[in-house]
């Protein structure tokens, strides 16, 4: 490259051109900061939403399973089932006592 | 055949870029930003316009940082690039870009002159010699004479092969020759009574 080797007559005439302004440096240090808290503020509320989903999801499932986990520990309605059971152990009282009255009728003198 | 690898100090700084880190921007601004916006300022000869243009890069710096492969090229390069690019984008918009391959070599040496006769100072006759210059030669200048870039990555912010950025550059002093010759001596003798900038 010219500018390695020894200065020519245009190379020391192009050093001569006019020097840009120095470089703005806290405007684009702030300019970028700009740009990187604008992409923070727009990916916040999708956060938020999918936070707010995520934490919606967790509780329905929460509540399922809690009432699942009620079903299945719950016991079962005993006094239906006791009344069911003393029902049939009624009924079949009354089967054996009707039997045990015929018997009784038919060896009736 | 995978590429040679490429270390880069500032492919650390361009991780934590990444990760919004804001220190990092700051470290990356500071080492990228002057030469960048030199870089634009001497492409497009306007102090906003160049602000803009290295502000727009650095953001592109950082939305690239995520996805940045390491060792691939070296962040500046791809900055220069960036920054180049974004120039001759608005050079073309304004209808401002000469394309090397449309403007004819002066025909003598007092063709381009002429134009810089009305300047009135050697700075001013240097400066309108460089903006006539078509605009990849301007940039070939740019890179290699006043930011002293290798040829190898001057080429490659330009997208050519060394010998292609050697005959832009071949063309770009050619004109300028021929642009000053007739104040050469009388510039030279200006510099040597008052020195060089």
């Amino acid at each position: 490259m010219t500018h390695h080797s020894a200065p020519d007559e245009l190379s020391r005439l192009l050093d001569t051109a006019s020097a840009p302004p120095a470089p703005p440096l806290d405007r684009l240090s702030a300019g970028l900061e700009a740009a990187m808290r604008e992409q923070d503020r727009k990916r916040r509320p999708v956060g938020r939403t999918w936070g707010a989903a995520l934490a919606a999801s967790c509780l329905v499932a929460l509540g399922a399973g809690l009432m699942w986990q009620n079903v299945l520990t719950t016991p079962p309605d005993t006094q239906t089932f006791s009344d069911a059971d003393s029902f049939a152990s009624e009924l079949l009282g009354e089967t054996e006592l009707a039997e045990v009255q015929t018997t009784e009728i038919s060896d009736w003198p | 055949m995978s590429a040679p690898s490429v270390f880069d100090p500032l492919a650390g700084q361009l991780r934590r870029l990444a990760r919004g880190d804001r220190a990092a921007a700051a470290t990356v601004v500071a080492a990228l930003g002057p030469r960048a916006h030199r870089i634009a300022w001497r492409l497009l000869r306007n102090d906003a316009d160049a602000e803009e243009v290295a502000q727009e890069a650095l953001i592109r710096l950082w939305k690239a940082a995520p996805d940045w492969v390491a060792g691939r090229a070296r962040v500046e390069t791809w900055l220069h690039t960036v920054v180049t690019n974004l120039c001759f984008d608005r050079l073309r918009k304004a209808g401002r870009f000469i394309d090397g391959a449309e403007a004819p070599e002066p025909a003598d040496e007092t063709a381009l002159a002429d134009m810089v006769l009305v300047a009135g100072d050697t700075r001013a006759r240097v400066d309108a010699a460089l903006a006539a210059l078509p605009d990849r030669q301007r940039a070939a200048i740019v890179l290699t004479h006043f930011e002293d870039l290798p040829a190898v990555e001057a080429g490659a912010v330009l997208g050519v092969s060394v010998e292609a950025l050697e005959s832009l550059l071949a063309r770009g002093r050619r004109a300028l020759r021929a642009a000053l010759v007739a104040e050469k001596s009388e510039l030279l003798a200006s510099l040597g009574a008052g020195g060089a900038r």
